[in-house]
């Protein structure tokens, strides 16, 4: 009798060793876990159950996981007395400590564990970024695909996904195993452009589809062409610049709106500039013809990028001579009628400059004009021309006519 | 006449009403007139006061994403805190402010859930982290993804039912975090604690020996300059006068004084460095004459909350760190007096506080010993299995010393004792009826004196000085307690030996 009541004691005391409920005021009241689960799947109702003799009052049950802690209240039955976890608990995977409480004295304290419960078909959520790159073969989109169960509890380390990548008539396949809540895959980049879809599963769910759009890469050389109507310097045409088609390394067409900007410089050293957007790769600009003699080396740029090759144009004068004819009196000075190249007036527009010096070479006005119907005309108004002579110089189209004018009183 | 008045009172109340209706509707329109700021969708407005600022340390920084940058990883850290802040803060107050910005959707849901439950059962949480070691593990390409895991997060945590405090916890977990950017913000997605390893945490190796052993010989006193009582690292901190008081304490036989650094003072958490700068000066002077310092932290600071305690851990590790290898210094002292504060803010919070800054302390200083000054023997055994050794203050009369003591010493058996605070105001006045001199104040010391060199106890007497102005702060504005501040001094205002002085001058070869 005796020896069984010895063993009886040590299979108590052993009991709760394993159980590691620990006791710290055994006066005040026997405890004891009677719940003997330990582990938990997420979602299932958890439910623990102590022997409690010889409290005067209630015990508490202080829960703790990742989220925070509740204090929940017990179901006596007998010396039996139910704590139910309330449902955000038994839901939450991970450790969930628990502490039972006797006026503030912890009796008793353990943990479970809940696993995240593995669904046949979990929750995925994919991130991908970033949603373009560029052709060639490193740059990368990243795709990260998290797993969770039903109650979003990440799924384990090691919960194996499936990465598809789709490129033109290429799926490539990958297994990957999630790690720090994660799977993840870098897609890299082609050489061709298009685009690239994407997509993962996880065990029955499959996500959705992600894309990224492959562009084309920087611009290689190119070679440019000019076209024109004439090659006289008339000052009315346009000059237009081409592009060939613009290409990157790979051979893909630059994207559409690639800026080339045509540099002209002309025989004195100056530069003029227009600009041209490509479109399926090619780029045009245009440009006026000058005025006079010219000759101009033209080069277009992708900046940063690209440069084509130089070419020339020259253009012929199409101005012959200046006439000029003054008034009776010299204060009226009309210049033209200005002929072009075939003899035809030259359109309206073209500027005419005119330079008034005294005799002794001091100068008094300059003043400007346009053409209209091939002329110009100057004044010399006597408030401002005393009698006397004058040396006026008139410029147009890269000509100088230099004259020498008597101002009469009466005029 | 009363039809005057009649109309003079229906027009006055026409006009009345008119004004009030034109001002209500002007009113109306200016509100509907505001809205939000478009600069608000930056958050560029949010001028943020540091509230909580647990010890934060990155480890390792390799990820196989994307290399961290530092701007992404200041504004991470930020958030990341943020969402434990606005955590303890919901906690305690079982309200939803704040969590949208810290948690995304599916994460604050969670907290949601927490919060109502905890508030149908009438509980409530204070809590705070003191400690956090994060390492990444991931960091997204596109830059708005970070999974990382925070190593031995130090955590207290309060649990109330109602209004009763029911239980205090305390531990360390390590967290996996995954955080997505989402409009600027760096949000909480996942939270996992992972399994605890309880081995990994060695303790501090402590080596105090050294000082302790210096304890014995304390003769010393409580140190304010005269014109600056209860300020000495203010606006008139004048280091020549520093100077020849620690000469005159060292002239008197004296070797130890004790000083008191105010928290607001200090700059609170952010300790200004002018101030920092002030304190290694005032040690140097120490150091040149010969004197040791025992340095007391958190005067004048009086809410122990566990909302603060971060905030006062950043401020004592700053003020500990930058002088703990200072030659003069010879212990710290975390607070004056505390048990004053134990009815207005309860024993239990005072306690834990302290209890939490003597850890502290020590993990920042291994060297010097650390104690607490209590206001009376009785209460000074509180936390003593904590202290290294215990510090009392005595104003009480000197026939009663003996017994008092020897309650303390038969309570605490194996601390040294060191008698921080006593001494006698020699104030005769209206007050105190012309009952007080200097005559008495002598024999104070003469008794006190001798009971102490019989039980060779160290003593830290109150006041060099006599002095003309005595904060409201300190004793409060009732100017029968201001007067009997005044005349604690060995020397009078105008540093002239007190009839005391003969009784607290050693000489060099006792």
């Amino acid at each position: 009798m005796r020896a069984i009541g010895v063993f009886l004691v040590f299979i108590i005391v052993l009991g709760c060793a394993e159980r590691s409920p620990k006791r710290l005021a055994p006066t005040l009241g026997q405890v004891r876990l009677h719940t003997e689960q330990r582990n938990y799947k997420a979602g299932v109702p958890i439910s623990l159950n102590f022997l409690e003799t010889g409290f005067d009052t209630p015990l508490r049950l202080l829960l703790t996981n990742t989220f925070g802690s509740a204090l929940i209240h017990g179901v006596r039955s007998g010396e039996m007395v139910t704590y139910a976890f309330p449902k955000n608990f038994y839901r939450t995977s991970g450790r969930c400590e628990w502490q039972l409480l006797y006026l503030g004295r912890e009796m008793a304290k353990g943990v479970v564990q809940i696993e995240p419960s593995v669904p046949e078909k979990p929750h995925l959520e994919t991130y991908f970024g970033p949603r373009s790159v560029i052709a060639g073969e490193t740059d990368f989109s990243m795709l990260v695909v998290v797993p969770t169960d039903a109650y979003d509890n990440p799924l384990p380390n090691g919960t194996q996904t499936r990465i598809r990548a789709q490129f033109q008539d290429n799926i490539e396949e990958n297994k990957v195993p999630t790690k720090d809540f994660i799977a993840w895959k870098n897609i890299y980049s082609k050489t061709k452009t298009g685009r690239i879809l994407v997509g993962a599963s996880c065990m029955e769910t499959d996500s959705k589809e992600l894309t990224t759009i492959i562009h084309p890469t920087l611009s290689e050389d190119f070679e440019i062409r000019a076209e024109r109507n004439h090659n006289f310097a008339d000052g009315n045409q346009i000059v237009r610049f081409f592009t060939d088609q613009l290409r990157d390394r790979y051979g893909n067409i630059v994207a559409d709106g690639t800026l080339v900007d045509f540099m002209v410089v002309d025989s004195k050293g100056a530069l003029l500039r227009t600009i041209g957007t490509t479109v399926n790769g090619m780029a045009n600009a245009n440009m006026l013809h000058p005025s006079k003699k010219e000759q101009w080396q033209i080069t277009a740029y992708v900046t940063g990028a690209a440069k084509s090759n130089t070419i020339s144009l020259s253009f012929a004068p199409a101005i012959a001579h200046l006439p000029i004819v003054l008034s009776e009196g010299g204060r009226e000075v009309r210049v033209g009628p200005i002929l072009s190249f075939m003899e035809q007036r030259v359109p309206d527009g073209i500027e005419i400059k005119m330079a008034v010096n005294t005799s002794e070479g001091e100068l008094m006005m300059e003043r400007q004009t346009t053409s209209k119907n091939g002329m110009g005309i100057f004044l010399l108004e006597k408030a401002y021309f005393n009698t006397g002579t004058y040396r006026v110089t008139i410029t147009a189209a890269g000509h100088t006519e230099t004259i020498s004018i008597q101002l009469d009183e009466n005029e | 006449m009363n039809k005057t008045l009649y109309r003079i009172f229906l027009i006055a109340s026409f006009l009345g009403m008119n004004a009030l209706l034109i001002s209500g509707i002007s009113a109306m329109l200016s509100y509907l007139n505001t809205g939000a700021d478009r600069t608000s969708m930056l958050h560029l407005e949010l001028a943020t006061e540091e509230v909580y600022l647990p010890q934060l340390t990155w480890g390792n920084m390799d990820n196989p994403g994307r290399p961290m940058e530092k701007q992404t990883l200041g504004e991470l850290e930020k958030d990341y805190l943020g969402a434990w802040h606005v955590r303890n803060v919901a906690y305690e107050k079982n309200d939803r402010f704040g969590i949208d910005d810290y948690y995304t959707d599916s994460a604050r849901i969670r907290l949601y859930e927490q919060i109502d439950l905890n508030q149908k059962n009438g509980n409530w949480y204070k809590g705070t982290t003191l400690a956090h070691h994060p390492e990444l593990d991931f960091y997204s390409q596109d830059g708005t993804m970070v999974v990382f895991t925070d190593h031995d997060v130090e955590q207290y945590k309060e649990v109330y039912e109602n209004e009763t405090l029911l239980f205090r916890k305390k531990d360390t977990a390590t967290y996996q975090v995954m955080l997505l950017l989402e409009d600027g913000f760096w949000r909480i997605r996942h939270l996992k604690e992972l399994e605890r390893n309880q081995t990994k945490k060695e303790p501090i190796k402590t080596d105090k020996k050294r000082f302790l052993a210096q304890l014995d010989s304390i003769k010393g006193l409580n140190y304010y300059p005269q014109d600056a009582p209860w300020d000495t690292f203010g606006k008139k901190f004048d280091s020549l006068r520093l100077h020849n008081d620690f000469a005159r304490i060292s002239q008197m036989g004296l070797n130890t004084i004790r000083i008191f650094i105010q928290y607001e003072d200090f700059g609170g958490a952010q300790v200004s460095p002018e101030k920092i700068a002030l304190l290694q000066k005032t040690m140097d002077l120490a150091e040149a004459n010969g004197i040791k310092v025992i340095v007391t932290l958190f005067d004048f600071y009086g809410d122990y909350d566990v909302s603060n305690w971060t905030l006062t851990q950043r401020h004592a590790e700053s003020v500990v760190l930058a002088i703990k290898t200072h030659p003069a210094l010879l212990a710290w002292d975390i607070k004056n007096e505390p048990d004053l504060d134990f009815n207005s803010r309860k024993k239990d919070r005072v306690v834990s506080w302290l209890d939490m800054m003597l850890e502290k302390v020590a993990q920042w200083d291994q060297k010097h010993p650390v104690t607490i000054g209590w206001s009376n023997p009785e209460v000074a055994s509180e936390l003593a299995h904590k202290v290294d050794f215990v510090s009392f203050h005595y104003y009480r009369l000197p026939e009663d010393f003996a017994t008092a003591y020897s309650g303390l010493r038969a309570a605490v058996p194996n601390k040294k004792l060191v008698l921080q605070e006593y001494g006698l105001s020699s104030y005769d006045g209206i007050w105190n009826a012309y009952t007080g001199s200097e005559a008495d104040q002598a024999e104070y010391y003469k008794t006190m004196q001798a009971a102490l060199r019989e039980k060779r106890i160290p003593f830290l007497f109150w006041g060099l000085y006599d002095f003309k102005n005595i904060p409201t702060s300190v004793v409060g504005r009732l100017p029968w307690r201001k007067a009997y501040q005044k005349y604690f001094g060995v020397l009078d205002k105008k540093g002239r030996p007190k009839q005391a002085y003969e009784h607290l001058t050693f000489p060099a070869s006792e």
